[in-house]
């Protein structure tokens, strides 16, 4: 598991509080209890319909990237469409979600990447800045346009030439 | 092989999963950091939209650039020039209409409606990997890896041909292992057998209280499908060396008809015709209607509705498809 600032901070909490209980004299270990903790990244999904309503208490299966055949985690949405899972860090590729309802499904897949952060799927389509660039481009050609046409010094009036004649 | 322009299915009742992100900062900011890192294409195409741009006033950058997309787009599903001749395993793509078709089911407005045959044609199965996974609900190009195509056109009894539950239309013996993510397919008129001329035959009875009424539905549109990952309580298209697996092309008629048994505000009820529109154009117990005659005798807005509910019949699973257009006209059949 990967420390994070926050696994510090939370480490140095509970270590204080061990320290004053050893001062005032009270039974550290009174009845055998141990709390620990772990501080993992965690993705969050969320479900909705197109029309926006939640997916509630909706099915959910997590497929780990070694295992696409079996759920590594399955459970509910809750209430709001929302659903949360900790994908173990030492599986990165490709994790997919799975959200069922009513004869409704829909999967997205996550990429997570060895260090634990997730890696943005490449685009197959357009990316915004593709269609920026193509944008700016229309824009650049049509002014371009415009300048070369105002600029150009008006065509004068040419005499009409001498007819030729061809003497045989 | 896919070579039209892609727009979505008409789908009201589709939902999507959004908002991914991690709890931690730097991961969240890593999660939803725009995709700058364009491909090797993309980046062909913007270090030539540049030159251009510089040697022509922009204005043929931009004819550049759409060059690019252009040529993109004759090949949608950028399928590899030669698949591995590799020899892993089998794959079946089989066609499935559901309890709805197979038992019967109450549609949206009370009618018990039982099918005797449901004839669909179908051609240019093709079963496709790949990475990353297809996404039908998005604006993307599938980025194909390895593909499987049968051109020719199947017809299926989806009530009769089913075994148990399922019709076999495309079996590819020869199958390179790996993922298949992504079906392809188009809904064409048959060639021939009882159903001929037609790419979709609807045969069977309708009741409601004391009325009972034989119906044959044809419609000869055509229609073509690029459709992502199976959704279902199995996953299918995992093909391991030496083993044999499937994909499902499903179609769901509660589109067309509504469910009964689900509530009369919810989306799927709200989208289908139901079979009322359908009833009352019976003549003598019988409603034998081809497309043009629908056209014909419903209402505009009823006939819209049977022409969008058809059209977004297909699925994989629950899973979506994107409805390809610029369907070619539709080929002359000899019956």
């Amino acid at each position: 598991m990967r420390p994070t600032q926050a696994a510090h901070g939370i480490g140095i909490g509970l270590s204080s509080l061990g320290l004053w209980s050893s001062l005032l004299g009270l039974p550290a270990q009174g009845h055998g209890t141990q709390i620990d903790y772990q501080v993992t990244p965690s993705v969050n999904v969320v479900a909705q319909y197109e029309s926006g309503d939640a997916m509630a208490q909706a099915q959910v299966a997590v497929f780990a990237p070694d295992n696409p055949q079996t759920p590594w985690q399955t459970g509910l949405t809750d209430a709001a469409g929302r659903f949360q899972f900790s994908p173990a860090p030492s599986q990165s590729g490709n994790w997919e979600v799975q959200v069922r309802q009513a004869g409704h499904g829909s999967l997205i897949t996550i990429p997570i990447a060895a260090n634990g952060s997730v890696e943005p799927l490449p685009q197959s389509g357009l990316s915004p800045v593709h269609k920026l660039l193509m944008m700016g481009l229309g824009l650049w050609g049509l002014l371009g346009t415009g300048l070369y046409f105002s600029n150009r010094p008006r065509a004068q009036p040419q005499p009409n030439p001498e007819p030729t004649t061809v003497k045989a | 092989m896919l070579k039209i322009a892609i727009t979505p299915a008409p789908r009201k009742d589709l939902f999507h999963i959004s908002n991914v992100m991690l709890d931690f900062r730097s991961l969240l900011s890593r999660a939803t950091r725009p995709n700058l890192a364009p491909s090797n294409a993309s980046a062909i195409c913007y270090v030539q939209a540049l030159k251009l741009t510089c040697l022509t006033l922009g204005g043929l950058g931009m004819v550049g650039l759409g060059g690019c997309s252009v040529a993109r787009s004759g090949n949608p599903t950028n399928l590899p020039e030669a698949v591995s001749p590799q020899t892993k395993g089998q794959l079946e793509v089989r066609a499935n209409g559901e309890d709805f078709v197979r038992d019967g089911f109450t549609s949206k407005d009370g009618w018990n409606i039982t099918f005797d045959h449901l004839y669909v044609g179908l051609a240019e199965v093709t079963a496709l990997q790949t990475d990353p996974p297809f996404d039908p609900d998005g604006d993307t190009v599938p980025q194909v890896t390895a593909a499987l195509e049968q051109s020719e056109a199947v017809v299926v009894d989806l009530v009769n041909d089913a075994s148990p539950t399922t019709a076999l239309v495309a079996t590819f013996d020869k199958a390179q292992s790996g993922r298949y993510n992504a079906l392809g397919w188009r809904v064409v008129p048959a060639p021939g057998g009882p159903s001929a001329g037609q790419s979709l035959q609807l045969v069977g009875q309708a009741s409601k209280d004391s009325e009972t009424l034989e119906f044959s539905l044809d419609w000869d549109q055509s229609y073509q499908y690029l459709c992502g990952d199976f959704i279902g309580d199995q996953r299918k298209g995992i093909l391991k060396q030496g083993d044999r697996t499937d994909l499902e092309a499903t179609f769901h008629f509660d589109h067309l008809f509504g469910d009964g048994e689900a509530p009369p505000e919810d989306a799927i009820n709200q989208d289908a015709l139901g079979f009322a529109p359908l009833a009352a154009l019976a003549d003598q117990g019988n409603v034998t209607l081809n497309r043009s005659e629908l056209q014909a005798q419903l209402s505009p807005e009823d006939f819209t509705q049977l022409e969008t509910a058809i059209a977004g019949l297909a699925h994989v699973g629950e899973g979506h498809c994107q409805q390809v257009t610029a369907i070619a006209p539709t080929p002359e059949v000899q019956p």
